[in-house]
């Protein structure tokens, strides 16, 4: 199957490669996991005391989609509100990284990420 | 229209199977319905020989493999565990597969350590196979044996990347 220009800068150059403490009270750490393809993803975000996204760090074992995708969430999530953040939709990963129909799960896990890390951050937080 | 695999390859319908009965029956089903048996005949007849063949093959394929059986059984209860839109898998499962994945990533080149990997792998996918008789046996536990199904398809991954990974130091 043929990647998307897109798909592949990502895929090659990927941003946020990496792990932040995740019993920082300051960050959140979301896993999940895809049964229909064995990929697994883990996004972790550093919210500074305002509630901003000032650091967003992943690791993906999957395949070139589902890397993308999450690359390329890490790179929207810096600057953003938690709020702004959980509006993020699998549709515009989708639509960034003209993922094919077969691959719209890739974005999916993307957004169940960032929801997944939220809710962890606000469970720590109390919130 | 498409038969249940159980009834076609005439066995019964368990996540507990007799694979040497398996093995016979589909054999002698084979015979029976070969192409080859039925290339004087009309159009018609064999093209059905042939349709046959290949869902004698997949029902054959999906019975043989404990992990192809027990979805297909979850599917007979209308559970898809290739449902793309679910994510939530257990953390401290993920967190496993994240330890598991970063190994192999380390050790690559490693023909030991993979295999020390391979074999711990292999233990935990066991212990996950031995479970699965009793869940299906209870209707309560239908549950279980959705998230077992789901989390060994993870560990069906991962052995196969550490299989891609020792062919590339062999």
């Amino acid at each position: 199957m043929a990647y998307s220009d897109k798909v592949l800068d990502h895929y090659e150059n990927p941003r946020n490669v990496g792990s932040l403490d995740k019993n920082d009270p300051h960050v959140g750490t979301g896993m999940v996991g895809a049964p229909a393809c064995g990929d697994v993803m883990k996004l972790q975000i550093k919210v500074t005391d305002d509630g901003v996204i000032e650091d967003a760090k992943f690791k993906t074992y999957g395949c070139g989609s589902a890397i993308a995708s999450s690359s390329l969430v890490t790179e929207w999530l810096k600057g953003k509100t938690l709020d702004q953040a959980s509006e993020i939709k699998n549709s515009a990963i989708a639509e960034e990284l003209a993922l094919p129909p077969v691959k719209i799960h890739c974005s999916v896990l993307a957004e169940d990420a960032i929801k997944s890390a939220i809710a962890d951050l606000k469970s720590k937080q109390g919130k | 229209m498409s038969q249940n695999f159980f009834t076609l390859l005439k066995i019964p319908e368990a996540f507990v199977i007799d694979v040497e009965r398996l093995d016979q029956h589909y054999q002698d089903i084979q015979k029976e319905i070969h192409p080859d048996r039925f290339a004087s005949f009309d159009n018609e007849t064999k093209l059905e020989s042939i349709k046959k063949t290949a869902q004698v093959n997949d029902a054959y394929q999906t019975l043989k493999s404990p992990i192809r059986r027990a979805e297909y059984m979850l599917q007979l209860h209308g559970v898809n565990i290739h449902d793309e839109k679910y994510t939530a898998v257990p953390q401290d499962f993920l967190m496993q597969q994240m330890e598991w994945r970063e190994e192999l990533e380390t050790h690559k080149q490693n023909k030991l350590a993979l295999e020390k990997l391979a074999t711990e792998i292999q233990k935990n996918k066991n212990d996950m196979l031995n479970q699965l008789p009793a869940f299906f046996d209870h209707k309560d536990h239908l549950n279980d044996a959705i998230k077992i199904t789901r989390e060994l398809n993870f560990i069906e991954k991962i052995e196969q990347h550490i299989h891609d990974a020792l062919i590339e130091i062999i």
